[in-house]
């Protein structure tokens, strides 16, 4: 009797665990589509003729299907230009924080030298400094420098990053010195330990901090609009504007311009999904 | 002969710690040398101050006849086995053999082949593709010693290198690495806490205490004649005897030790009471209360052993007995 009263009770609770399963399951789903839904309707939208666009009603696929509004930003504006910006000022603002940063890293982390203590204090302290204060000295600087409407006028400011050099110090610093010791016994210079050591034995965290860094730089807004005011050397992000700007309120055509604006980042979401997730993780404990 | 090693009055202190405090020690060229001791006795510390990556706060270190107080760890001509192997786990066994020739930029073909030989003599001859990840503990170890030789050091620091290894596979790489040795002829500087693994495997030992050599000497003369309570004690487990105690088995009133093994249940002699009985396999370890001393002694596996509470006497050979000149 005790036996199946107690067969019960764990039945019940199954049952139990299982409704409150599928309620969660449910929720999540659904705030999955209510996430997901602009997205989706931006991307029809994109598909549609325009006249097709404002009819009356919700129409969840197009009437008729067209690429018409792709071929046209890709074709009728300076898109292709403005891709190209995009990738040559992400992919130098990668390659020179993650080098810079990978190596600021390694000295405060690895090497003893003068001043060490306070340049540690001067990277925690910068976090207080939001970047957007900046923005006007960034402008004047590069102003001065001749820099506007520039890759390099784009690039240098975004090389401003601490959290990169923290997160690679804490990498360097979990690496056991018997490996430091072991290599420094055969001979080697501190160059060989950075790059045939301590930066391949991170290479995970190298490659996360990388896309990382190259999303941030792409999605960048603000300072290229800044920057740069010639429409051949506006990024992708800023160029849009300009498509909005010269053809009114079209919106088939400025969400294809949107949309084509942010393929790239989501076929390197989907690419490397993992490592991005990983990096956000790294980055969003060091902020707290 | 030049000695491969000599320490002249060497200290090293971190802040109010004296990890090291003034010791003089010799080490033969081609010696299987151990540094025998518990946890923070220094050994550790001796041996880094051997390869350089400490510096001593006083003394001097000489290898093979040269004041190496300046000298850099890679230009001392020693290397290391880590306790933890330090292998790269990014890179494959050979590239990890052939690191030091890598880095001192010695052709490609020449020192893979270095590596594949070093690989050979340290019994995995087609392990050279795998990483160091893909290997079991007895496997990386010789990995480690491969690398550590790759540049023919003339002295082979080895930081508790069987530390990690379960009993069985440690007692063959004892074997190993002596032989090994042998093999090489290079001086062996082992640093170990394990005493049973320094009296097999070391010509000499120091044993270390509080930052300094409690006794230094060959494993036979640190088993038999112990010179401190503590090395007794340490190495061995040896039964350490109050001056009283002593006297009352027959010696003069001295501190004296008494190794456990040579200790044997009798009919009559001094009598104590059972106050423990372990069994070891080749027979069981008895002991006594002796006064406020407690004796251990071995029986044989086959002979009658008491039951704990009872009263037992016991009987040594008196040459047994060591006299101890300090505590």
């Amino acid at each position: 009797m005790t036996d199946m009263t107690m067969t019960n009770t764990r039945a019940t609770r199954l049952r139990r665990l299982n409704l409150a399963g599928g309620i969660i399951t449910g929720l999540t789903v659904l705030g999955a589509i209510i996430w997901a839904f602009p997205l989706y309707w931006a991307v029809i939208t994109s598909l549609k003729v325009e006249q097709d666009v404002l009819t009356p009603g919700i129409q969840l696929l197009p009437e008729r299907w067209t690429l018409d509004n792709y071929i046209h930003v890709l074709t009728k504006t300076q898109a292709g230009i403005w891709y190209l910006n995009s990738l040559v000022t992400s992919l130098a603002v990668t390659v020179i924080v993650v080098l810079t940063s990978a190596a600021a890293g390694y000295a405060i982390s690895q090497l003893r030298f003068p001043g060490r203590r306070l340049l540690w204090w001067l990277l925690l302290a910068s976090f207080m400094v939001p970047i957007p204060a900046l923005i006007v000295n960034h402008f004047v600087l590069m102003a001065d420098f001749g820099l506007l409407n520039s890759w390099s006028g784009v690039v240098l400011p975004q090389l401003i990053a601490p959290v990169t050099v923290i997160i690679y110090k804490q990498f360097f610093d979990s690496v056991p010195k018997d490996f430091r010791e072991a290599a420094l016994m055969d001979g080697a210079t501190q160059f060989q330990l950075f790059f045939r050591l301590y930066l391949p034995m991170n290479w995970g965290i190298t490659t996360a901090l990388a896309i990382i860094t190259f999303i941030g730089a792409w999605n960048q807004f603000l300072w290229p609009f800044l920057a740069v005011t010639s429409e051949s050397k506006m990024n992708i992000t800023v160029g849009i504007t300009q498509v909005y700007d010269a053809f009114g309120v079209r919106y088939a055509r400025d969400l294809a311009t949107a949309i084509l604006a942010g393929l790239p980042l989501a076929i390197l979401y989907l690419v490397f999904q993992r490592r991005v997730t990983q990096a956000i993780m790294l980055t969003a404990g060091i902020k707290g | 002969m030049t000695a491969a090693v000599q320490f002249q009055s060497v200290t090293r202190h971190f802040g109010p710690i004296r990890a090291v405090d003034g010791v003089d020690l010799t080490i033969a060229e081609g010696a299987f040398f151990a540094m025998l001791g518990p946890s923070g006795s220094g050994k550790t510390t001796c041996l880094r101050l051997i390869s350089g990556f400490e510096k001593p706060t006083g003394g001097t270190i000489l290898i093979h006849g040269q004041d190496v107080s300046d000298v850099p760890p890679n230009r001392r001509n020693v290397n290391t086995v880590f306790q933890d192997y330090a292998l790269f786990p990014h890179m494959s066994v050979r590239d990890n053999v052939a690191y030091g020739l890598m880095v001192k930029g010695v052709d490609k073909r020449a020192r893979l082949d270095k590596a594949e030989e070093l690989l050979s003599l340290v019994k995995l001859p087609s392990y050279g593709d795998r990483k160091p990840g893909q290997l079991s503990g007895g496997q990386r170890q010789r990995v480690a010693l491969a690398r550590a030789l790759i540049n023919e050091p003339r002295v082979l620091l080895l930081d508790e290198p069987l530390g990690a290894l379960d009993l069985k596979l440690r007692e063959a790489m004892q074997d190993e690495l002596k032989a090994l040795q042998k093999r090489l002829g290079i001086t062996f500087v082992f640093v170990t806490h394990d005493q049973h693994e320094a009296l097999s495997m070391a010509d000499s030992l120091a044993v270390f205490n509080d930052g300094k050599i409690a006794q230094i000497g060959t494993p036979e003369d640190i088993y038999a004649r112990p010179q401190t309570r503590f090395v007794a004690d340490f190495v061995g487990s040896s039964n350490v005897l109050p001056p009283a105690l002593t006297k009352a088995l027959g010696g003069p009133a001295e501190w004296a030790s008494l190794r456990p093994e040579v200790v044997r249940l009798a009919p009559s002699g001094p009598k104590g009471t059972v106050t423990a009985v372990r069994y070891l396999g080749s027979g069981s370890r008895v002991v006594l209360r002796m006064g406020d001393t407690e004796i251990a002694a071995f029986v044989p596996a086959g002979e009658a052993v008491p039951e704990q509470g009872t009263e037992a006497a016991i009987s040594f050979a008196p040459s047994a007995l060591h006299l101890m000149g300090q505590v």
